[in-house]
């Protein structure tokens, strides 16, 4: 799968402030990200963890040693050695002007294996097709992505990160545009692929149930600072939750997995 | 290439067409003029260039005129049309891939407006001298266009990290500088006003085999960065970010292609003047032909414009006889028309 079998991704002190900011985005951030999980990013809006995120693809820039991929600080890796441990799932993709079928965008994840002039291979089609049948897109491989809706995009961004074949995925807030179907089939997709150590997974949420049931490791954030880690069950309770959100939360138990309920009014 | 062997079939076979309609059209080309030369001579008395064919037998019974005229006026003249139609055809590929905007066109970096102010300049302060075939207005536009490039650049820089919106607001800024600064020189030279206008709206007339030769050199060292980067191209459809995230060195492929992309520019209006909307319209057309992919839309759009430039140079010589009508003049009436239906096509779908 990668060369580099043991990457983890590790936050050092991290703190982010963009000139003009105020308040810090991150504020000494300290975490590493281990193999073989499916790490849930928690918290409220504007609590930094999509930021996090962006460090990690060096998006943005950070201090020398503070965002380390493998021991290594992200920001020494070629665009291309990163891309072969690192793969995104964006929000929302940004469409691109040209009438590009779904097997050409899925294709693209292929890059970072090729030479200048190389092609794609059998192998690369191969690879493509598996990804696209995983996520259910195999049947309209030949429509323009611009043509699709959100969730059929969404899905064809998901394809595509698993052709990259990264022994790490950034997934950011990856069912949002989905409908609860899709929702627990790229959950469920996700799971699977840490199950079987093909990758690992960071996994930017809001759904405390999707966490909960899909997710075995939570970082919680709050206004740019790490308020609690470790595993869901230690991590999700009421206590922490209510802090974090300022709303009250009822918990209930179903089949060994609890389900969230916001109250009003606090 | 397995993504349907159809479709790489017919690309195959639309190239092909293309290329030999380009041989057709350079010979017709070549034959029409103030002067007929039969289709058939034209056909020889360009083949008879060709190394391993037999000269003599290919030229004989065709008079010496007509060998001049086909060979020493209007063949350049017809390649350099050609060169500079595919070259910036090719050029607008890649600056709309880069810029992410269906148009965007060279002239918006304000490189045209570099190349007819530095004309404007050698024409205005009578600086006319020629050296070994190399004018003294062509030298001038080729400076102004790559100070104008180094300008642009600069200012970008210095202005906003965020390069593309920097660099199209730069050139912009810059274009209408000029532009203003060249209506002034016209103002203040009335009688070389003509000159400078027509310069302006392009034209081949001045074709030499020198300017074939420097044309022909930076198309083809422009058109092989092109190719080195079209995956990134097409990656760099999607943005910067996700560009990046699977592998894509985003400034790197930026400075790369916009620096060809300048030069090809550049070298083009030096030679020629500014030709509007071969850039735009073409690459257009030829994506509905080839699709997105800018390695398979390149080539394709190098034959398109070679092929729509020596048509409509062909049309400026031989519409109003004895005079001629600025091939700018042309490319623009055929050209502004699709540019609205693109506008119009775009708010459509906005609207839906």
């Amino acid at each position: 799968m990668s060369d580099t079998p043991n990457t983890e991704l590790q936050a050092n002190h991290l703190t982010y402030q963009p000139s003009g900011v105020t308040s810090p985005i991150l504020s000494d951030v300290s975490y590493t990200f281990l193999k073989g999980h499916m790490t849930a990013l928690l918290g409220p809006n504007g609590s930094g963890k999509t930021t996090i995120l962006r460090h990690f693809l060096s998006q943005i820039k950070s201090p020398d040693g503070a965002v380390l991929i493998g021991g290594k600080d992200a920001q020494e890796y070629l665009p291309k050695e990163r891309s072969r441990i690192l793969s995104w799932v964006p929000q929302s993709s940004n469409s691109s002007e040209n009438a590009f079928t779904v097997e050409d965008v899925v294709l693209m994840a292929r890059y970072p294996y090729k030479g200048t002039w190389e092609d794609d291979s059998e192998e690369d089609f191969r690879i493509a097709d598996e990804a696209m049948r995983t996520v259910d897109v195999l049947d309209f491989k030949k429509r323009d992505f611009n043509s699709l809706s959100g969730g059929e995009r969404q899905r064809v961004l998901i394809a595509r990160a698993l052709t990259q074949k990264t022994p790490w995925i950034l997934l950011d807030e990856p069912t949002s545009n989905l409908d609860v179907r899709h929702q627990l089939q790229i959950m469920k997709i996700v799971r699977e692929k840490v199950d079987e150590k093909t990758t690992s997974a960071v996994v930017v949420m809001h759904d405390f149930n999707m966490v909960e049931r899909y997710c075995d490791r939570v970082v919680l954030l709050k206004n740019g600072k790490i308020v609690a880690t470790g595993e869901t069950k230690d991590v999700m309770t009421t206590d922490l939750l209510s802090k974090v959100y300022e709303v009250d939360f009822d918990i209930i138990e179903k089949d060994g997995k609890r389900l969230f309920f916001p109250q009003e009014g606090k | 290439m397995k993504k349907g062997p159809l479709k790489t079939w017919t690309l195959t076979v639309a190239g092909g067409s293309l290329a030999l309609l380009l041989v057709i059209v350079v010979i017709w080309a070549v034959a029409v003029g103030s002067v007929s030369v039969p289709f058939s001579q034209s056909a020889r008395i360009v083949a008879a260039r060709l190394p391993f064919v037999d000269k003599e037998a290919l030229l004989n019974g065709i008079p010496r005129s007509n060998k001049l005229i086909i060979w020493d006026i209007r063949l350049p003249r017809v390649l350099l049309a050609g060169l500079v139609g595919g070259g910036l055809a090719a050029a607008g590929v890649v600056m709309q891939a880069l810029f992410r905007n269906p148009l965007s066109d060279p002239q918006v970096l304000g490189i045209s407006s570099g190349a007819a102010f530095g004309a404007a300049v050698a024409i205005a302060f009578g600086i006319t001298f020629t050296v070994s075939g190399i004018s003294s207005i062509w030298l001038f536009a080729f400076a102004g266009a790559m100070l104008t490039m180094l300008l642009v650049f600069r200012v970008a820089r210095i202005a906003t990290s965020r390069s593309v919106t920097g660099i199209l607001l730069a050139g912009i800024a810059c274009s209408s500088m000029l532009t203003a600064a060249i209506t002034l020189l016209m103002m203040w030279n009335h009688e070389k006003l003509e000159q400078i206008y027509l310069w302006m709206l392009g034209s081949f007339s001045a074709a030499t085999w020198v300017k074939v030769g420097f044309m022909g050199i930076v198309l083809v060292g422009a058109v092989i960065c092109f190719f080195l980067l079209g995956r990134d191209l097409d990656l760099l459809s999607f943005g910067d970010h996700e560009a990046q995230s699977m592998g894509v060195s985003v400034k790197r492929t930026r400075t790369i292609a916009v620096v060809a992309t300048s030069l090809l520019v550049a070298a083009s209006v030096s030679v020629s003047g500014i030709i509007g909307f071969v850039s735009l319209i073409i690459p257009h057309i030829m994506r509905m032909l080839a699709g997105p992919k800018n390695r398979r839309l390149i080539p394709i759009s190098l034959l398109g414009g070679a092929i729509f430039m020596i048509f409509c140079d062909m049309i400026s010589r031989t519409a109003v006889p004895p005079h001629e009508i600025a091939v700018g003049a042309i490319t623009q009436v055929t050209g502004a028309p699709f540019f609205l239906y693109l506008l119009w096509k775009e708010r459509r779908k906005g609207e839906e």
